[in-house]
């Protein structure tokens, strides 16, 4: 018969070796485990907003609108060219509240552009320098699009 | 900045309040000499152009003017001796005509765009704010001239970048 005082000891000692043992599996279960996505990049709300405006021109296949959506498209490539992680790699972001409306008339697509220039005004304003030079030619672009869409 | 209006009011740029890069001050440099020939072009294509024409070419001509003298004030207090106008400039194509006229006009404000395209990332600040309306209104002026021109098409993806 085991005094409980030999009880404890052996009960013990099977908790240092089980900790021995399964420490290792443990850590070795950290290397295999997936890594967190990387935070989107701070453009990612800008270039969803790119996309949106370019999607508001989709039906309408008049000369002049389509050098107008073609510039939003090609303004969209070019952030995804700098942006890190790229867009899709990242962590879902909501869309905005300009990405999900969705304007049909002129005015209210002359007014998308409008609210669509000044953010790239203001993100041109506040961006690093390497890429200030993108975003200002987005902005002077969508300047540009106001001019030709009067 | 609220639209994307010109504004020719540019003599009170803040290009001058704070210490350039040397970086910056090469590219008001270039910036410089665009500004100067943009004068040059205005000054001998106006005369052929229709009543709103020269209204249009006497507009951008005090713009540029305003733009030249925020450059020299800049580069004067960096200490960084501006480069005066050349006497004369050799036109891209001969000025014959209106339509010649509106063609040199864009292809002008074309270069000034693009020069001072290339000054945003040299400055931050306010100093950047005042490159890009500076840029914005050439590009701006430029896509007025080509659409009188009948120039297609009458923007680009990327105002003032050089292909």
């Amino acid at each position: 018969m085991q005094t409980p005082r030999r009880t404890q000891r052996r009960a013990l000692l099977r908790a240092v070796v089980g900790a021995a043992v399964v420490a290792p599996a443990l850590a070795a279960c950290d290397l295999f485990k997936p890594e967190a996505p990387p935070p989107p990049d701070p453009l990612t709300g800008f270039y969803l907003d790119t996309l949106a405006l370019a999607a508001l021109y989709q039906t309408d296949s008049r000369p002049l609108v389509a050098t107008v959506r073609d510039a939003h498209k090609a303004h969209a490539a070019a952030l995804a060219a700098i942006m890190y992680p790229p867009p899709g790699s990242a962590a879902p972001v909501p869309p905005s509240a300009a990405a999900s409306a969705a304007p049909a008339t002129p005015a209210s697509v002359r007014e998308a552009e409008q609210k669509a220039w000044q953010k790239a005004v203001d993100a041109c304003l506040t961006a690093p320098a390497e890429r200030a030079t993108l975003l200002g030619e987005i902005a002077v672009a969508r300047a540009c699009h106001l001019e030709v869409l009067r | 900045m609220t639209s994307p209006s010109p504004s020719p009011s540019a003599s009170a740029s803040p290009l001058a309040q704070k210490p350039l890069t040397a970086a910056g001050l090469e590219r008001l440099r270039a910036t410089l000499a665009a500004e100067n020939a943009a004068l040059f072009a205005y000054g001998r294509l106006g005369v052929l152009l229709d009543a709103k024409g020269k209204e249009e070419a006497r507009a951008a001509e005090v713009a540029h003017r305003a733009r030249r003298d925020a450059i020299v004030l800049a580069l004067d207090e960096a200490k960084a001796s501006p480069a005066p106008a050349e006497p004369g400039y050799v036109l891209p194509f001969p000025l014959t005509d209106a339509a010649s006229a509106q063609r040199l006009a864009a292809h002008v404000e074309e270069g000034v765009a693009a020069n001072w395209r290339a000054v945003l990332r040299t400055v931050e600040g306010a100093q950047r704010k005042a490159a890009l309306d500076a840029y914005s209104d050439a590009a701006l002026r430029s896509t007025r001239w080509r659409r009188l021109a009948g120039v297609t098409p009458v923007t680009t993806p990327f105002p003032g970048r050089v292909a």
